[in-house]
């Protein structure tokens, strides 16, 4: 089994602080969720651990070996990035077709009759210019080259960032195809959870620059429980365990905790008591209110 | 080494100079088919100086990215970028040099004159582009508008001062003092390749 792992990765922009002393290891064969609130370092680390931008202090490395400008790694990971083709930038005068095979002489692995094929379902017309693509189209052309790239390590920014509901289904589709066929590594970064939530064996969910949760999909939302009633019933109930994004309305209250290996809530209380999904639980890890 | 890309780029973009200066021949509406190819390859070259350093603002803007992105290892873009203008600078000479054959053995003498100054001309330039691209790359937005005029400035400056050289020593020019046109122009980009390395080293894909 091959492993990924970032080993105290810290970025920073002028004195902004974008990724702090990040931890994260992953394995090989799995589906990743990466979420996160705008600007809380997706697309930092993501870019880091591909080598396309350089940490100020730590290091990546793929099976022992640093992933920086090792171009034996580096045959082995692609990130495919979240396409913003503005006024100023050059990509706009692409067309799909040259921008394919653009890529195409890069990734060694790369399968033309994919990328062939995938055009024509997503229907995007070769001869059309990156900037006159909508922002769906611009997500299509990024999962092409995520899809066709065949690396070992994919990472996709935002994939679905403008798909209508067919397309995103596609998308799901032909990933977990290309998962069951291949056993690759995927990490996807999504502010679409809910949806997202079904395919990813595992979730990262990273907060200003720090990865505060990483944990398989199904056990996290297994542990977590919404309790809500009169406060002085809920603080009883959840009283010494892991609690979240506490909301109080008059007498009531409600919170999200997050329940270890062979806890439950306090026994004795009248409270109500709720299963919570992983949108929420995220909402509650990353919302203002936080109290523990 | 992952280097197709930038030598299809290098060769599309010789490849539209020379379309250009031929174009460009042809609506100057030169008689004569010698002063037609002549003409066309002087075009050529000086086009290919000028464009090569617009060119080379692109490469920063569009290039760079692509191949960091896709993969590719900054010591892998880098001297794919060289690969880039050296095909892109051996193409329009190869391609002025074949025109001043076809013209006849007179012009062949004026090759000796205008080779070394064109490679001159497009060392330097394209080592300007160089380092307008690494300051948009740094400044962003704004320095796009700033460098703009001040490439065009550059051009100007350089491509007058040839002229001007031309015309007062023209004559006089000759074996081992033409020599020294494309070795003041490799020195210059020696020069910036060395600041170009470092800043691609440190490059930040943004796309």
């Amino acid at each position: 089994m091959s492993k990924m792992i970032c080993k105290n990765l810290t970025k920073t922009y002028g004195k902004k602080t974008v990724l702090e002393n990040l931890n994260l290891t992953l394995e090989s064969g799995k589906i990743y969720g990466l979420i996160g609130r705008n600007g809380a370092g997706k697309t930092t680390m993501l870019s880091i651990m591909s080598n396309q931008n350089p940490a100020t202090s730590g290091m990546v490395t793929l099976d022992g070996e640093n992933i920086w400008e090792n171009r034996k790694a580096l045959d082995r990971i692609c990130f495919s990035r979240e396409l913003n083709i503005s006024a100023e930038s050059g990509l706009g005068a692409y067309t799909v077709k040259k921008y394919l095979a653009a890529a195409a002489c890069y990734f060694v692995h790369w399968d033309k009759e994919m990328a062939q094929r995938l055009m024509e379902l997503f229907e995007l017309n070769p001869k059309t210019k990156l900037n006159k693509l909508s922002k769906g189209m611009l997500s299509m052309v990024t999962i092409i080259v995520a899809l066709a790239s065949k690396a070992e390590f994919t990472f996709l920014d935002e994939p679905v960032a403008g798909l209508d509901v067919v397309a995103r289904e596609q998308f799901y589709k032909l990933l977990l195809d290309e998962y069951t066929e291949t056993g690759r590594t995927f990490v996807i970064s999504t502010h679409i959870i809910e949806e997202a939530a079904d395919v990813m064996e595992e979730v990262i969910i990273i907060d200003k620059g720090r990865i505060i949760r990483h944990e398989n999909t199904q056990e996290l939302v297994d542990s977590a429980r919404y309790v809500s009633g009169l406060a002085d019933q809920v603080d009883g109930a959840v009283d010494g365990l892991e609690q979240h994004h506490a909301e109080k309305m008059g007498r009531s209250k409600g919170v999200t905790v997050l329940l270890e290996e062979g806890q439950d809530l306090n026994p004795g209380f009248d409270v109500t008591v709720q299963s919570v999904n992983l949108q929420k639980i995220f909402v509650s890890l990353c919302g203002e209110e936080v109290k523990s | 080494m992952r280097l197709k890309d930038w030598i299809v780029t290098g060769l599309q973009y010789a490849g539209a100079v020379i379309l250009g200066s031929a174009i460009y021949g042809v609506l100057m509406g030169t008689s004569e088919t010698e002063d037609f190819l002549t003409m066309t390859a002087i075009y050529m070259l000086l086009f290919g100086a000028g464009m090569g350093m617009v060119f080379n603002m692109s490469v920063y803007k569009v290039g760079l990215p692509a191949a960091i992105g896709f993969g590719s290892t900054r010591k892998e873009a880098f001297i794919g970028m060289q690969c880039y203008r050296l095909i892109f600078m051996v193409v329009l000479l190869g391609a002025a040099a074949l025109l001043y054959l076809l013209s006849g053995k007179e012009a062949m003498a004026e090759l000796r004159v205008f080779a070394p100054i064109g490679i001159s001309l497009m060392l330097v330039l394209n080592a300007m582009g160089a380092v307008m691209g690494m300051i948009s790359t740094r400044f962003g937005k704004t320095a796009v508008v700033i460098l703009s005029v001040i490439a065009g400035l550059i051009i100007s400056a350089v491509i007058a001062a040839t002229i001007i050289l031309l015309t007062l020593c023209g004559d006089t020019l000759g074996g081992s003092s033409l020599a020294i046109f494309p070795a003041v122009g490799l020195v210059v980009y020696a020069l910036i390749a060395i600041p170009e390395y470092k800043t691609i080293y440190k490059y930040n894909v943004k796309l």
